[in-house]
């Protein structure tokens, strides 16, 4: 009795496992064979985990008849991935919402040029790489939140101000690990010299209202709860709070004005999301269909409008919400420098004690 | 000779001294000999050296002309048809009595098997236990449970580990001599190792001491306290 | 000439399957620390300069108040539930585990939602009461409040280890000590602490591993651990090596709580007495004194379960309209088919080293055991990458084959199943491994010897004996593992095929957006399944050993 009960399952054990490899099996013949046919099919790599990025690729799959294969990671992960699969890859594009992500994955060979003329109609130069190795897709502002009451806008309107006498104490920001802070300091390396982001830096440390944490929500809220006056954070999630389904999100929201800051002068700290074709792609033309299938005007408009982001091509508006805020200067930057940047920023921050 | 174990030593991994030390016997065909010692003086390691749970660092043994274990040889505990009766049964809990006894035998009919069981459990006294599990039993049924399993196979040899530790004192004089004519019954060369002086006189035909991991004859120790002791000759 | 004469007894299957295993295990390790023996670079000591120090001080506070808080709640409970009837204790038994069944970095998420301005706590006491807090007392994004979330995820592993241990052994000893007049506190402090020692120590390692290799939580709370310190340098800074050193360093604490661990384990076989296992006798506990014991244990529930349980509903109610889909089938569907798989073979493995350890006490058996931890003691993103660059290695020496079988040459094995489940057998061999030792520690050798020396080789002894008296311990590996992979994420995330959604990387894309709301219906899940495997495993352990 007992004997059969180990039995039965070590042959339990062995059929799952058959049935794992020809699950595999069978998948993959299916799918190779869709590749020989008309259709074929892409493989995305994507630290994007928006429902709606998955949305519109369904619509690119309706339309165009090429299936869509996604595997969703960490930006940096992902990149990882890639580096050890190196050409045998089989993922052909590689999405990432940082462009010093996408910078360093070209530097490390990993993604290869985009020739497509629809693709350069459609994207400004400024948003894509020289080599044209990545493009932009969404843009989002890194912008200054303040609480309507308690602070004067006047006194607010760089990010150097956010060093001031005035908010000490008062800083609301994200910690030294997240991407887009890394960035904006990149980006003040780029434009300031070194010198000057670490003073810059170590002035938002000596400002800080408490010891950073959460996410950019968390500023945001730690700004209405009255924690600090001023908090950094990327536009779309002041949007998300304003179309919480909490109503406690909304009206913390609706505390908050918002600052694009260095208007007068070096402009405002721009990233963008962006796609790159990989180096070792094995489904290049379809790759490209889909890269361009996004820079088009209806891909944008969802972008935009399901994300509150920016859209990259300048043909398309932004949401009513972002045109509520109006319209601002952007940083003369090449984004390419964020990434180059990057290793030092995450430096100075370690020096500076930016937890 | 019938078992012939020749300059013996071993010791556990996680000690440094040898716990048995240039240790030699023989025993003869149907000999019950008792090895006395104190807890801890090796002795049950002997047990496990001649049923091959443990192997020798060092010397030979030898059952009925097969060599077990030198040098260059190694037969594995289940190749050897050593019986074993251990110091707490080792019954195995989820199976009745006779699935227990059962187990040992090989190459046998369902019948034949059958046939078996209720031999030994006849010889033990116990026929009536066959369908109860292990823990249903007493600790002297356990014990007789115990013996009639290591029996079955009808062993070349038959090691009884303190068969007795476990019992209550009347009881234990009662089974002893009941386990000394069931033995002779089988007439199966037997080893048992007890701590006990009067298990030992009362079942063995010959006692051997154990001392420094080595084997001595009971006699020179308990006739003289200072006169030299004589070591057991190799040959007898 | 030892060796040689050991030589036979080595000759069998389970021998080579379990190098085999412990092969398979190593190879990914290996190929990330090969790359510890390369030169310093000047980020190594950049980190030395201004990171190390924060991380060695924020990591010691951790792991010593974690450790500290997780054995007095863990053992408390354990003792109250062991030795005590109040109000319902029996639901408590295993109600006290559940926490396990939240992934930490959700109820860090969770917490936090409850907690902050914007929480339900602060929105009653101001729009109901009129009454603002100051935000200090509700900031659980602390140092404190991580070991706060540590603490009340985590103590069931000394609960459940410790309850058994009480259970099974001491009974004589608790008994005499009441016997020999000592209060109830005289009793925990002086007998019931100090015996179960051991279990709690091996209860509490597992805990302090896993507060080591948390990512989430650290993460979100903005405290810089070794964890999040070896991401940033791996992937920020893009320096593998000075990661590695990282790493490392924190092998080396890993192996240091291992060996005490171990140190403190081994002398159990001497305070083991063979007598039979006998329940320990309950006492019923009167007037206050039942009420106690039963608001303590109702907190603790309350905190490490009811609680964010509630606010999960909560949450779930607000969204579930936007994100249920039918999809969410074949979530749960791939959730359950890859862990119940990778459990599968994870006791199957676990097994075999278990059984081959016990049977030979060499140095080569005893270290075989020992590397089954290694994957628990390494942050998963390491593994990952490790895994990967093993099966892309392993694809490249297969092309050939896919070859002539028609196949292009392609990354077969890296991109399917198999890389994933590989990776949770790396990652938690350490989790059914130590369910099953404790199986086989319990049930001794007697009866393997008793059954060798009548005759059945090693094999036919398994199937025959071990495998039957070890059952319940060997469905408790599988159902701690099976936890374990169902709440695992990092690797989930970067080693999954293609389309492969789990529900944890479901609720991880929601709550990296930073919309625990929408997580919550993936969180649930995760739990709702777990809570049942924990019901099950309860059960398992009550009907013991035999």
């Amino acid at each position: 009795m007992n004997n059969r009960f180990f039995i039965i399952s070590i042959i339990a054990l062995l059929s799952i496992l058959s049935l794992a490899a020809c699950g595999n099996t069978s998948e993959d013949g299916d799918t190779s064979e869709e590749s020989n046919g008309a259709k074929g099919e892409i493989n995305l790599y994507t630290g994007r985990h928006y429902e709606t990025d998955q949305e519109l690729y369904d619509q690119f799959t309706e339309e165009t008849g090429i299936q869509v294969n996604v595997i969703k990671g960490k930006d940096d992960e992902l990149i990882a991935r890639l580096d050890r699969e190196g050409k045998a890859s089989e993922a052909d594009l590689f999405i990432t919402a940082d462009a010093g992500r996408l910078h360093i994955a070209k530097e490390k060979g990993l993604l290869q040029e985009v020739k497509s003329d629809t693709v350069n109609k459609n994207i400004p130069d400024k948003y894509r790489d020289e080599e044209n190795n990545w493009i932009g897709l969404t843009k989002r502002a890194r912008i200054i939140t303040y609480h309507k009451d308690r602070v004067n806008p006047e006194d607010i309107q760089t990010y150097q101000d956010l060093t001031s006498d005035t908010f000490q104490d008062k800083v609301l920001i994200r910690s030294s690990s997240n991407i887009y802070n890394q960035s904006l300091l990149a980006s003040l390396i780029a434009i300031d010299g070194e010198e000057g982001a670490t003073k810059w830096a170590s002035g938002i440390v000596d400002n800080m209202a408490r010891d950073p944490k959460g996410g950019d929500r968390d500023q945001a809220i730690g700004v209405a709860a009255g924690e600090g006056d001023v908090a950094v954070m990327n536009t779309y999630y002041l949007g998300k709070m304003l179309n919480s389904e909490e109503e406690e999100q909304v009206k913390a929201a609706e505390q908050l004005g918002i600052i694009f800051p260095n208007q007068e002068t070096t402009g405002t700290h721009v990233n963008i999301s962006g796609i790159g074709l990989t180096a070792s792609s094995k489904n290049k033309e379809n790759a490209i269909k889909f890269i361009e299938f996004l820079t088009t005007k209806s891909a944008q408009e969802q972008f935009a409008k399901a994300n509150y982001e920016y859209p990259a091509n300048p043909d398309v508006e932004p949401t009513e919400l972002l045109k509520s805020w109006g319209e601002f200067k952007e940083q003369e930057l090449n984004l390419t420098e964020l990434g180059e940047n990057n290793d030092t920023a995450i430096k100075i921050m370690n020096k500076v004690g930016w937890k | 000779m019938y078992i012939q174990i020749k300059d013996v030593s071993f010791c556990y991994a996680n000690s440094k001294e040898n716990i048995i030390h240039q240790f030699n016997l023989d025993v003869t065909k149907g000999e019950i000999v008792s090895i006395l010692g104190e807890s801890g003086s090796g002795k049950s390691t002997v047990l496990r050296l001649l049923s091959g749970l443990e192997t020798p660092l060092k010397g030979s043994i030898t059952v009925n002309n097969e060599v077990m274990t030198d040098d260059y040889h190694f037969v594995l505990p289940e190749k050897r048809g050593v019986g074993m009766v251990f110091q707490d049964y080792a019954l195995f809990p989820h199976m009745t009595v006779s699935e227990n006894i059962q187990f040992g035998l090989k190459g046998h009919t369902k019948k034949e098997k059958k046939q078996r069981v209720d031999e030994v459990l006849e010889l033990v006294n116990m026929v009536k236990y066959k369908k109860r599990y292990p823990h249903e039993l007493s600790g002297g049924q356990q014990q007789r449970i115990a013996l009639a399993r290591a029996i079955a196979p009808k062993p070349s040899l038959l090691l009884l580990d303190e068969p007795f530790s476990n019992l209550d004192a009347d009881l234990q004089i009662r089974i002893r001599n009941e386990l000394k004519d069931i033995i002779k019954k089988t007439g199966i060369t037997s080893i048992f190792v007890t701590h006990d002086r009067r298990d030992a006189r009362a079942i063995a035909d010959r006692i051997i001491t154990m001392r420094d991991g080595a084997a001595y004859e009971w006699e020179s120790i308990c006739t003289t306290h200072t006169v030299d002791k004589k070591r057991l000759e190799v040959i007898k | 000439m030892k060796l040689y004469r050991k030589l036979p007894g080595y000759m069998n299957l389970w021998t080579f399957l379990s190098l085999f295993i412990v092969i398979l295990i190593l190879l990914p390790n290996v190929s990330i620390l090969l790359n510890f023996f390369t030169q310093e670079t000047s980020n190594w000591q950049h980190i030395q300069e201004y990171i190390l120090p924060l991380l060695l001080k924020n990591t010691s506070i951790i792991i010593l108040f974690t450790g500290i808080l997780t054995i007095l709640i863990g053992t408390s409970l354990a003792w109250l539930i062991s030795a005590y009837d109040f109000p319902l204790k029996r639901f408590f038994k295993w109600g006290l585990i559940l926490p396990l069944a939240i992934p930490p970095y959700i109820a860090a998420y969770t917490y936090n939602g409850i907690l902050n301005y914007t929480g339900t706590i602060q929105t009653i006491l101001r729009n109901k009461l009129d009454f603002t807090v100051n935000q200090d007392y509700f900031d659980i994004m602390t140092l404190p409040g991580a070991i706060f979330i540590f603490t009340v995820f985590l103590y069931p592993y000394v609960y459940m280890i410790t309850r058994t241990f009480l259970a099974n052994q001491s009974s004589s000893l608790i008994e005499n000590a009441r016997l020999l007049g000592g209060n109830a506190y005289t009793v925990f402090f002086r007998i019931v602490l100090p015996i179960s020692r051991s279990a709690i120590v091996g209860g509490v390692s597992l805990v302090l591993l896993e507060v080591l290799n948390d990512y989430g939580v650290v993460k979100y709370f903005g405290i810089q651990t070794f964890s999040t310190a070896i991401f940033q340098t791996w992937f920020g800074m893009g320096d593998l090596n000075a990661a590695i050193k990282l790493s490392a360093t924190l092998m080396f604490i890993v192996f240091s709580i291992l060996i005490i661990e171990k140190l403190l384990r081994s002398r159990r076989r001497y305070s083991q007495t063979s007598a039979k296992v006998r329940p320990l006798s309950t006492i019923q506990l009167n007037g206050w004194q039942r009420w106690i014991a039963f608001s303590y244990c109702s907190i603790i529930f309350g905190l490490g379960f009811l609680i964010p349980f509630i606010q999960l509903i909560d949450w779930m109610l607000l969204t579930y309209r936007k994100i249920i889909e039918p999809a969410f089938v074949t979530l749960i569907g791939n959730s359950v088919f890859v862990a119940f798989v990778g459990s599968l073979i994870i006791v199957t493995f676990a097994v075999i080293i278990a059984n081959f350890a016990r049977m030979h006490q060499s140095f080569i058996a005893k270290t075989s055991s020992r590397i089954t931890i290694l994957g628990y003691s390494i942050p998963g993103a390491v593994i990952a990458v490790g895994i990967i660059t093993v099966f892309i290695k392993i694809d490249n020496l297969l092309f050939g084959v896919y070859e002539s079988v028609g196949m292009q040459p392609s990354l077969f094995l890296s991109t399917s199943l198999f890389m994933l489940i590989s990776a949770y057998v790396v990652r938690f061999l350490a989790v059914g491994f130590n369910a099953i030792e404790s199986g086989f520690d319990e049930i001794g050798s007697k009866y393997t010897e008793a059954s060798r020396i009548l005759g059945m080789g090693i094999t036919k002894t398994f199937i025959k004996v071990d495998f039957p008296l070890i059952k319940g311990a060997i469905l408790s590996g599988f159902l701690l593992s099976f936890i374990e992979i169902l709440k695992e994420l990092p690797l989930t995330l970067i080693l999954r095929p293609f389309n492969f959604d789990t529900l944890s990387t479901k609720a991880f894309q929601y709550a990296s957006n930073e919309q625990i709301q929408e997580a919550s219906l993936a969180s649930i899940i995760i739990i709702i399944i777990s809570g049942i495997a924990i019901y099950i495993f309860h059960q398992v352990l009550e009907k013991g050993p035999r």
